[in-house]
């Protein structure tokens, strides 16, 4: 079975459902077949989200291990939970901002530094993105639209078989109107941030 | 109407929409002109009723949140006798409270239609227990539909209404989680048109369940089944597939295992059946699939529903064909499927190549800190589960707790959690804890929760003369399930049951009153009842903070922050390490401050610091 796989994960309340459902909706507007698998309930209360998203002629939703084509984290340590989904092929895009499970609050657990988190992702994943989507976000006005740039990014590696305009659309018609211009303007800065990486990888 | 599902209630005929399991059933319901729908909210069945709820009104349906699902069956099933087109929908374990009134119904049937769902949770991803509903369809001798995906929600519902109109009997459509919930492209019917008001025609030798009716009830609803066999020997959702590569060997499947066995259909060699309606099985094909081949694997998650009804017939007919599934373990009994374990059994059973699952072998998870689901920051159930924990010091309480969000605070650091089984055991165990230890106790049960299961086992407590405290977490909503109202809510018309009154209707006596936010006088009030006789019931009332929020956002106000006046900080740690709010952060050096981001206002935080060094953020002193 071929199609695009991509694993979308974070912490419940960061938007993980959304950003699935945009990336989804685009690829049914745009005349493909999309699948994507959701969590509802006790979950959503700040625990560990994941939501999936295949596009492409596929049975199901759900991702096999060590096959996703793109892993979008939104918060590191949720980025590496996912790494079962990863293998050489997988492009990884994750944001730098920890938020802090309740042991690790309570001194009873670490949370790992980034640079360790970074290094498993690294030695499992062919390429990772990191980005510090949260300071990138206040700078076009609001943290609430981090998603839209680790999107942007997801975009910007072109693992998605979709333009950029197909998502510019989804987006805009589920985020708040008066959203919708911070929002594309993550967006395409996370784009572009994703370009730029890949023209330093392949000319370093 | 909510925008999302005012797309999906004018959806026409042929539209294409990217529906979740749980919405295209109630498109299904809609496009059948359902007359009424009832349930009781429980993931990952919910999202059904927001949508009939939402659109009830244009519909032109009654929808009803019930007490309880039995309440809901029962009003369903009223619906369906009296000639409508009902809809009734829970989670899993919904079905074991309706599985009174679920029985002896099967024997009645109905005159309109009576579709069940059952949306139950293989994998535990929000419940206390991850049966297998179709036990129960067959215990029932009901009809029984599993669709794969949500195109097949929609159309098996729709069949269901059909089928069911067509025997005169209930039936039951089975969902698991990953199909409630899993989103997919839906090609949308016609929106039908609900009948309104009929007028009941008495017939009590059938609606009337004394024995010598029953007795006749009995053997109706066998000789339905026979019909419905007839059905599924039929019907497309029971089919053979051949896979492009010849072979001896036989695949079943039903339910999103399907899916997941035909992620792998390019390097599997013989045929699939694929099983939709499953009770009545269609033995016929059954049969004729068994002979056909020469082992047969049955891929279904949980029980072995298939499995043990395919190696009846083959021992009945004497085929002599190998059948794996659960019985020697090819495929696991316990928790969720997915592609990957599906295609580990495959790989071992030596149908497929064990290259495909080298990936997953090599897939490892480093260890991590685990994230569990924690109470929001503003959650008034934190600081009456504190103020609990705060009045037990130094004495031996036991927690019994019950179904909701605040079930999380077994977790630390209240860790007020002993005991829980299901809707309102905290009570009726929390009873048989005070009869029978040399303990104290204090049950938790939320607001809809006391409501649905919890009031009996109060009754029961004040007749056996425990002594106990009860205390009620009012939050004035159904907060897991999506803030779902209750029967204690005037929301929309309806008439507010009193839960003061009932409590003390009860034969309760010590019935106290707080404000959840209002720490102090709760920890007072655990401790006067802690040292008082008989049964002690506080309600701890403060509207879920997510409305509250919701509330003032919509007044274009904003909750005011607190925040830490460092200089008074004495760096004690007390307010993380016994109240926890996610908002509290811990710095380097010991000291806390407050993520204002986070932070929702409640203030509660402040009434926990030792030193008094959180205020509001409008009273810090320049």
């Amino acid at each position: 079975m071929k199609g695009t796989s991509i694993v979308i994960g974070g912490v419940g309340g960061q938007g993980v459902v959304l950003t699935a459902r945009i990336l989804s909706e685009a690829a049914l507007a745009h005349g493909l077949h999309a699948q994507m698998s959701e969590v509802h309930g006790m979950s959503q209360r700040y625990g560990s989200v994941v939501s999936t998203v295949r596009i492409g002629n596929v049975q199901t939703a759900m991702v096999k291990r060590g096959e996703a084509d793109a892993i979008v984290g939104f918060e590191p340590l949720e980025s590496v939970r996912m790494i079962p989904w990863a293998a050489r092929k997988t492009v990884v895009i994750t944001a730098m901002t920890p938020i802090r499970p309740l042991l690790v609050v309570l001194g009873k657990e670490a949370y790992p530094p980034f640079e360790e988190l970074h290094r498993q992702l690294k030695e499992r994943a062919g390429r990772v993105i990191s980005i510090d989507a949260d300071r990138i976000a206040r700078s076009v006005g609001s943290e609430i639209v981090a998603n839209s740039v680790l999107l942007g990014a997801l975009m910007g590696t072109k693992v998605v078989p979709l333009p950029l305009e197909a998502v510019r659309k989804a987006l805009v018609a589920h985020v708040p109107a008066k959203l919708a211009a911070a929002n594309l303007e993550a967006l395409d800065i996370g784009y572009g941030i994703a370009i730029q990486d890949e023209y330093s990888i392949q000319f370093a | 109407m909510n925008e999302e599902y005012a797309r999906l209630w004018e959806a026409r005929a042929g539209d294409i929409l990217l529906l979740l399991g749980n919405e295209a059933i109630a498109r299904a319901a809609l496009e059948v002109g359902v007359d009424l729908a009832s349930t009781y909210p429980g993931t990952p069945s919910s999202e059904i009723g927001l949508v009939l709820d939402d659109v009830a009104a244009h519909a032109g349906l009654q929808f009803q949140y019930a007490v309880n699902e039995k309440v809901a069956m029962e009003v369903a099933a009223a619906a369906a006798i009296a000639g409508q087109k009902s809809l009734v929908f829970m989670k899993h374990v919904g079905l074991n409270v309706a599985s009174d009134a679920l029985m002896t119904l099967a024997y009645s049937g109905v005159r309109g239609a009576m579709v069940i769902v059952t949306a139950d949770d293989p994998g535990c991803h929000s419940s206390q227990n991850e049966q297998d509903n179709r036990i129960l369809a067959r215990f029932a001798n009901l009809p029984l539909l599993e669709p794969a995906t949500p195109q097949e929600c929609l159309d098996m519902t729709r069949f269901a209404f059909e089928f069911s109109a067509f025997l005169e009997l209930p039936v039951i459509v089975r969902t698991t989680t990953r199909v409630s919930h899993a989103r997919g492209p839906v090609t949308v019917g016609e929106v039908g048109k609900a009948q309104g008001k009929v007028h009941f025609k008495r017939e009590p030798a059938r609606f009337v369940m004394l024995p010598a009716n029953a007795r006749e009830g009995h053997k109706r609803v066998l000789q339905k089944l026979r019909l419905a066999e007839g059905i599924s020997e039929s019907t497309p959702f029971n089919r053979v597939e051949d896979l492009p590569k010849v072979g001896d060997t036989g695949l079943v499947a039903s339910g999103p295992s399907y899916t997941y066995l035909m992620e792998f259909s390019d390097d599997l060699a013989g045929k699939v059946l694929k099983l939709g309606l499953t009770n009545p099985l269609p033995r016929n094909k059954i049969v004729a699939f068994l002979r056909s081949v020469k082992r047969v694997v049955v891929v279904e998650e949980l029980e072995p529903f298939l499995e043990d009804g395919l190696r009846a017939l083959a021992n009945e007919h004497g085929i002599p064909v190998e059948v794996y599934g659960k019985a020697q373990g090819a495929l696991p009994r316990t928790g969720e499927f997915d592609p990957d374990v599906v295609a580990e059994a495959l790989v071992r059973l030596g149908l497929l190549d064990a290259k495909t699952v080298q990936r997953l072998r090599e897939a490892k998870l480093p260890k991590l800190p685990a994230r569990p689901p924690v109470l929001c920051p503003g959650c008034g159930h934190r600081g009456v589960a504190y103020a609990a924990r705060q009045a037990a010091r130094r004495q031996d309480v036991l927690f019994p707790v019950d179904i909701g969000c605040y079930s999380l605070i077994e977790f630390p650091p209240t860790n007020a959690g002993d005991v829980l089984l299901c809707m309102g055991s905290s009570i009726g165990m929390g009873a048989g804890l005070a009869a029978t230890t040399d303990q104290k106790v204090i049950a938790f049960v939320g607001d809809s929760t006391f409501f649905h299961a919890g009031i009996p086992a109060l009754m029961h407590a004040v007749h056996q003369n425990v002594s106990m405290t009860v205390c009620i977490l009012d939050n004035g909503t159904t907060a897991m399930t999506g803030h779902q109202p209750h029967v204690g809510m005037a929301d929309g018309g309806h008439t507010a049951v009193d839960m003061e009154a009932i409590v003390r209707a009860c034969g309760v006596r010590n019935v106290e009153i707080f404000d959840a936010y209002d720490v102090k006088a709760l920890t007072k009030a655990f401790r006067r009842a802690l040292d008082r006789e008989g049964v002690n019931v506080i309600i701890a009332r403060h509207l879920c903070r997510l409305l509250e929020l919701r509330d003032l956002k919509q007044a274009g106000a904003q909750p005011v922050p607190y925040v830490v006046e460092g200089e008074k900080c004495t760096k004690c740690g007390f307010c993380i390490d016994a109240f926890a709010c996610p908002a509290l952060i811990r710095l380097p050096d010991e000291s806390v401050i407050i993520d204002p981001l986070l932070c929702n206002g409640c203030g509660v935080c402040a009434d926990v610091c030792p030193p008094k060094a959180i205020v509001k953020v409008s009273e810090v002193r320049a």
